[in-house]
């Protein structure tokens, strides 16, 4: 399994403040059947028919999207399950589910349901089933990652079959955002759930999509949702993900046309296939998939702010980018790039101690006691490969800096607790997830009273602009707040950020119709939906 | 006979007990916790989600008392469910064992048909000029680690016979020539070296048999040759290559994860390490007590077939 979360996503939690703030009025957002990824279709009309096979390095361990952490399961489960809303190419948010929406009041939304949308066992799906989804995973016993992010719901009313009305317990401006990222909330059936217990090995929703067949470590098959509610799709009679772990292998799997689409994380994959024939290579578009590098400030030397700075300004940032993604990268913050205008865009000279200058970390270290420099240690995961060769480069270019660094390696299950807890010794470096909304991204991490704050620090004014990120709805206030949030936070290198990358995507060409939505990490893959691809043979 | 196989498995109690208590401390000994891979990076840095889960999934009674629960689970012939997905464990082990039980079968086939014959026409009298050819492909075959031959097997396929797929599993009931033909390519990588080691065993073995007083005999009394060799030598030199094709068989059984990942094939050997990845306890436990009771019946399984071969073997 991936533990990773949900790097794939390309959601920047953008509630437009239009749509928001109506207030009393009623917004309602036209129904777009197409509009789910805009159909950019080179190659003539599409044609139906046909099973995409897709080339998968990791099983899902379960396919119960209110229960799995892992990107694995819910690159299955978005194509089963319904949301409430969801995101077309724009990432504006549209309704899926839901006929439309309004938003009453900051605490009040109510959602009306299409009519007549049948679950894939044969049940009109309810109003019912919207507040049991939810109520499901505010259920402790049900024990899914989603549910400290619901417990901001004070209750959810049906006042007929076909309309939600959801209360929360304050104004909560990622809301909506939550309500249309796939996993975080997708729609089930009361009684199938009952009669399984979950739904980590069957599944029925109102996707596009049905299950057919799972085999943990083997092959998931999904075929045609003939009823599906946007009339016209899917094109694919189905999809068969097989899972083949060895890169080498799903190369080769490729190349004979066994599997007709698959990803890699290694940047100069596209060296690789450039020889092959009848395969296609797409370029991660935008970056997303960020670094996260911690600072253990539990004890010296990095409880002081300048020891800190200088561990920032001694990296040179655009050189990693140039040497371990051949380029294929950018400056990053904890909000990654393809999340601007949340999410910074700029170079190195546009954030505090983000430029290399090691005669600046020297002196940063002088002052703070070190005149002849830190000896320290980074823990970095063998599991991924190019973060590893990240903290090779940082550590050269850390030495002429006087920060003299030990690359410890161990085993992923272990150097991610140590990072979460920070129990590590020094600093530690994995690659951290992509989140649908800039709070998402923060608040767990950053704010002082949380339970595991990554790097034990604690920041006054960083938890007051945590919770104005919160609440304030206005979308260009709200950007402003976590602008002003990332330059503190690089000006006190709380954490250390270096770039944001993204996965290459590999296809034969016979398939038609993809359009790839950034949304990767290093050692996950881009957010990947199939309603719109079809098969050109 | 009886008495000693009840003797052996009856020590395989005390065997199990041991082997389940070490493997419940070594997994919950391990740094990293099942919480934290379980909510993922993000989920997990909340307090709440965390003791949720803890509750749900009852992680926060003693581990005494938890393995108490899990044996007395194991009594009942229940090995618990996976703290992961909430699948069961023997439906698990049930799915991945049969897909490592095709592989190593095939796999020692492979070995044993290609091994020993060619061990004896090694020392045939006819065979010196091929010796040195022999000697150095079985070295190649030796020192090539599998995972880089069935590397080599998967590309070279994927480039020259792209027909013929290389990857995945089909499970032998559905389609037995399907089955067998997706599981050549692996039993192959894995096959070659220890056939290698195999001939060198049976090669070994015979030139220190067919140098006895018996061979000679028997070549004194005027048998052929072909007797001398098959009949009198190689039934002799048996032992020491069933005793190696014994280990190589309980080696690959849970041992093979390389090739099933390389080959995509959904066997117990990626189960476990991939339990492992997660710390799903109940999972691990389950199937290290499973191989374990498999080793275990393997060998003594062995030691029979030394006393069918050689019936001078007896014991008591």
């Amino acid at each position: 399994m991936d533990v990773e979360d949900d790097a794939r996503h390309l959601i920047r939690g953008e509630i437009d403040r239009r749509t928001f703030l109506k207030g009393a009025g009623v917004t309602l957002l036209a129904l777009s059947q197409f509009d789910r990824i805009a159909m950019a279709a080179p190659g003539g009309p599409p044609k139906r028919g046909g099973v995409l096979v897709v080339g998968s390095d990791v099983s899902p361990p379960g396919l119960d999207p209110a229960k799995s952490a892992a990107a694995h399961t819910w690159m299955i489960s978005e194509h089963v399950y319904s949301n409430l809303l969801r995101r077309n190419s724009f990432n504006k948010l549209v309704p899926d589910l839901a006929e439309s929406y309004e938003v009453s009041n900051p605490t009040t939304f109510v959602f009306k349901l299409r009519k007549g949308v049948q679950f894939h066992h044969g049940r009109e799906a309810t109003a019912e089933d919207v507040k049991y989804s939810f109520e499901r995973m505010i259920d402790q016993r049900t024990a899914s990652p989603w549910r400290s992010i619901w417990l901001i719901i004070d209750r959810i009313e049906t006042p007929d079959k076909y309309t939600v009305r959801f209360v929360t317990r304050r104004p909560f401006a990622p809301f909506l955002s939550y309500l249309g990222t796939p996993h975080y909330s997708a729609i089930v059936p009361r009684d199938v759930v009952e009669k399984s217990g979950d739904l980590q090995q069957t599944a029925s929703g109102t996707g596009p999509f049905m299950l057919e067949r799972f085999v943990a470590e083997n092959i998931v098959v999904l075929k045609r949702n003939p009823n599906y509610f946007e009339s016209g799709l899917p094109y694919l009679d189905g999809i068969e993900y097989r899972i083949i772990p060895d890169e080498t292998a799903r190369l080769a799997a490729l190349r004979t046309g066994t599997i007709h689409y698959t990803w890699s994380v290694d940047p100069l994959v596209d060296e690789q296939v450039k020889t092959m024939p009848g395969v296609a290579v797409l370029l991660p578009k935008g970056y997303c998939g960020q670094h996260t590098m911690v600072l253990n400030q539990t004890k010296p030397p990095f409880n002081d702010v300048r020891v800190r700075r200088a561990v920032s300004a001694g990296i040179n940032r655009r050189e990693v980018i140039r040497t371990v993604l051949r380029g294929k990268g950018a400056i990053s913050t904890k909000i990654p790039p393809c999340d601007a205008p949340y999410g910074y865009s700029g170079n190195e000279k546009g954030l505090p101690y983000y430029e290399y200058n090691p005669t600046l970390a020297r002196q940063l270290l002088s002052e703070a006691g070190y005149p002849n420099g830190i000896d320290t240690s980074l823990e970095v995961p063998p599991r991924f490969p190019f973060t590893v060769r990240t903290g090779e480069v940082m550590r050269e270019q850390w030495a002429q800096a006087g920060i003299r660094v030990t690359l410890r390696q161990g085993e992923w299950g272990a150097l991610l607790t140590a990072f979460v807890r920070t129990t590590y010794d020094g600093m530690s470096i994995i690659p951290t997830v992509w989140q649908p909304d800039p709070d998402a991204h923060m608040y767990d991490i950053f704010h002082s009273d949380s339970g595991i704050n990554l790097g034990k620090f604690r920041d006054a004014y960083v938890d007051q602009l945590l919770e104005q990120g919160r609440t304030t709805i206005e979308r260009d206030k709200r950007i402003g707040i976590y602008q002003q949030m990332q330059r503190h936070i690089a000006e006190q290198a709380y954490m250390i950020f270096v770039y944001a990358s993204g996965a290459v995507e590999l296809m034969r060409d016979v398939v038609k119709g993809y359009v790839s939505l950034p949304g990767a990490q290093p050692g996950s893959r881009s957010r990947q939906y199939f309603s719109q691809v079809w098969l050109d043979k | 006979m009886q008495a000693y196989l009840a003797k052996r498995l009856a020590l395989l109690i005390p065997t199990l007990i041991g082997i389940s208590v070490v493997s419940f401390l070594v997994i919950h000994l391990i740094p990293g916790d099942l919480v934290t891979v379980l909510l993922g990076i993000t989920a997990s840095q909340n307090e709440q989600n965390r003791q949720a889960i803890i509750a749900a999934l009852q992680l926060d009674r003693p581990l005494a008392v938890q393995y108490l629960h899990w044996i007395a689970g194991i009594l009942r012939g229940d090995l618990g469910r996976s703290l992961v997905h909430g699948g069961s464990v023997g439906t698990e082990i049930a799915r991945s064992f049969p897909v490592t039980v095709q592989l190593t079968v095939m796999s020692m086939a492979i070995a044993i048909g290609m091994g020993v014959p060619l061990g004896v026409l090694s020392v045939m009298r006819g065979a010196r000029r091929i010796e040195p050819l022999v000697r150095i492909t079985s070295l190649l075959f030796i020192s090539t680690p599998a995972f880089f031959m069935g590397t080599v097997l998967i590309v070279l396929g994927a480039r020259y016979l792209p027909a013929v797929s290389t990857l995945g599993h089909v499970p032998f009931l559905d389609a037995p020539l399907a089955s067998v033909g997706h599981m050549l390519p692996p039993s192959l990588a894995l096959g070659a070296a220890i056939s290698a080691i195999l001939l060198r065993y049976t090669r070994a073995s015979m030139l220190e048999v067919l140098g006895q007083d018996f061979v000679r005999t028997a070549r004194a009394k005027g048998a052929p040759e072909r007797r001398v060799v098959y009949r009198h030598a190689l039934v002799n030199a048996l032992i020491p290559v069933i005793a190696a094709a014994g280990i190589q068989f309980v080696a690959l059984i849970g041992g093979a994860v390389i090739i099933e990942e390389v080959f995509a094939l959904p066997g117990i050997g990626r189960l476990v390490v991939n339990a492992i990845y997660q710390r799903d306890y109940t999972l691990i436990q389950g199937a290290v007590l499973f191989l374990t009771v498999n080793a275990v019946l393997i060998n003594l399984a062995i030691d029979v077939l030394y006393h069918l071969v050689d019936p001078r073997i007896v014991y008591a």
